[in-house]
């Protein structure tokens, strides 16, 4: 048995989870597809209901970390349905561009159309990327955001070396992701209403309760801060920090690439 | 902006709150179309406001549809001006200070024009900045705002005055319902002409009275004496 007959049976082996079950590692992705698929629709609605509006918030702060100046490139990975590219749409100007990507066809088809809705269609482009290997070339962006999409990533060590790759130097990774509380009474709260109402809101407005169902179990088995800062350190990120929002269940990590 | 600046965490609360500014400037401009189209003209450029007392910073980037607020931006702004809070709204909202009270500098740099013009629109959208801002300026600008309170207060008398006058104009002129102040006071000069005109026929009466008697018991007097009689 060669080396890569063996890589191919022990890829073949290798599990990892989709919320709380353990799946075959290939099967993550199309799992996860399966989620935004059926809640492209009304994601937003969603988002808006279970965050209680909170999501607008948190991504207004992300913006303000940023930096974006006219004449930036960013690349919104898992950008969805657009919230994020819409606003660096108006910052980057007419020099600059802004690349929307996801790897859900149904909520790019969402997120093209809220850009052709908001006029950014002169500088953004809509594109279709796998996360763990982007097809761009190497220094091609002075920033790029991923906002409430690393949970999802099979192969999450993968996708930050291949946003390095793609970052300019001096370029920066922002990523905003539910994370953990640092408070325990907070915690316990947020466990009871998640796990109690978002299967419930989904299965009442996009007849879905599965999909927050995985919402709520994937956000427990996603690395919390430390943990996330130090692989975006192993990734090569410098500078690496996190914010904690509203007490930890949301955290934005920051990284630059020298 | 500096590295230290850079790692500021953003607050939630002042995020919050210049969200809930940027909403409500938003839509105003939506029920003033011609205001917003002014503004859209500008759409790419980018104000920074610096407050110096409390420190603060708000970039405003005009875009196609209304305005987006930030706490902190690395572009270059158009325009930047910087002041104490209430020579600040002196300057960019026309807020009277308060009699007595000395308004300080505020510097301006960058595009002067496009200020005067930012500083238009915000007039011409008669709306209550103070309310608007109220959750960013907090009570540093508490009585700033009672002031321009006061004025909203004296608008709205002297717009009850001009109802008034409005309403009494359609009631006289319009509807005919009652007489226009022009028509009660000719009708007065009427009224007391009237009376000077039976005032003086009353005295003529009375005069020719008092001569009655003296003329009655000599009826053979000679013509040329009723001839002085009064006229």
């Amino acid at each position: 048995m060669n080396d890569n007959t063996r890589d191919d049976v022990a890829d073949a082996n290798k599990v990892t989870h989709f919320g709380y079950q353990q799946v075959p590692w290939q099967e993550k992705q199309q799992k996860v597809a399966g989620v935004f698929r059926s809640v492209a629709g009304k994601y937003d609605v969603m988002n808006d209901l279970i965050s209680m509006g909170s999501h607008r918030i948190l991504k207004r702060m992300t913006i303000e970390l940023a930096g974006i100046r006219p004449g930036h490139k960013v690349l919104d990975l898992a950008g969805g349905t657009g919230d994020l590219a819409i606003k660096f749409s108006r910052l980057v100007g007419e020099t600059g561009q802004v690349v929307l990507a996801d790897i859900n066809d149904a909520m790019l088809d969402v997120g093209r159309d809220r850009l052709f809705d908001a006029g950014c269609s002169h500088n953004t482009q809509v594109t279709q990327v796998n996360g763990e290997c982007l097809p761009f070339e190497d220094n091609s962006f002075h920033c790029i955001t991923i906002a409430f999409g690393l949970r999802n990533i099979t192969d999450k060590d993968a996708a930050l070396r291949s946003m390095l790759r793609v970052l300019k130097p001096g370029g920066r990774l922002l990523v905003l992701e539910f994370s953990t509380p640092t408070n325990k009474h907070l915690a316990k709260a947020y466990d009871t209403y998640s796990f109690a109402v978002w299967p419930k809101l989904g299965k009442l407005i996009v007849n879905d309760a599965d999909s927050y169902q995985y919402l709520a179990e994937s956000i427990r088995m996603h690395p919390d801060q430390d943990t996330l800062q130090g692989m975006m350190d192993t990734a090569g990120f410098a500078r690496t920090e996190y914010f904690n929002m509203i007490g930890g269940i949301v955290a934005l990590h920051r990284g630059f690439k020298f | 902006m500096s590295l230290k600046d850079q790692s500021r965490s953003p607050g939630l609360l002042s995020t919050t709150a210049l969200a809930t500014v940027e909403r409500a400037i938003n839509t105003a401009l939506r029920s003033d179309p011609a205001s917003a189209d002014r503004l859209a003209v500008h759409a790419g450029r980018l104000i920074a406001i610096e407050v110096t007392l409390p420190p603060m910073a708000i970039y405003g980037l005009i875009v196609e549809d209304g305005v987006e607020l930030y706490h902190r931006s690395d572009a270059t702004p158009d325009v930047a001006v910087k002041g104490s809070p209430m020579d600040l709204a002196s300057l960019l909202l026309n807020w009277k200070t308060r009699p007595g009270v000395i308004g300080g500098p505020v510097d301006i740099t960058g595009n002067r024009d496009f200020l005067q013009e930012l500083q238009q629109i915000a007039n011409d959208l008669q709306i209550d900045w103070g309310a608007i801002l109220e959750p960013i300026t907090g009570s540093e600008l508490a009585q700033q705002l009672d002031y321009s309170a006061r004025r909203l207060f004296g608008w709205a008398k002297q717009a009850a005055t001009r109802l008034t006058e409005q309403l009494g104009d359609y009631v006289g002129n319009e509807s005919g319902l009652i007489p226009s102040r022009r028509d009660v006071y000719e009708f007065g000069q009427d009224v007391d002409e009237l009376r000077m005109d039976v005032d003086r026929l009353d005295a003529r009466i009375q005069r020719l009275k008092t001569r009655a008697p003296s003329a009655s018991p000599s009826s053979s007097s000679s013509p040329q004496d009723s001839g002085s009689a009064p006229h």
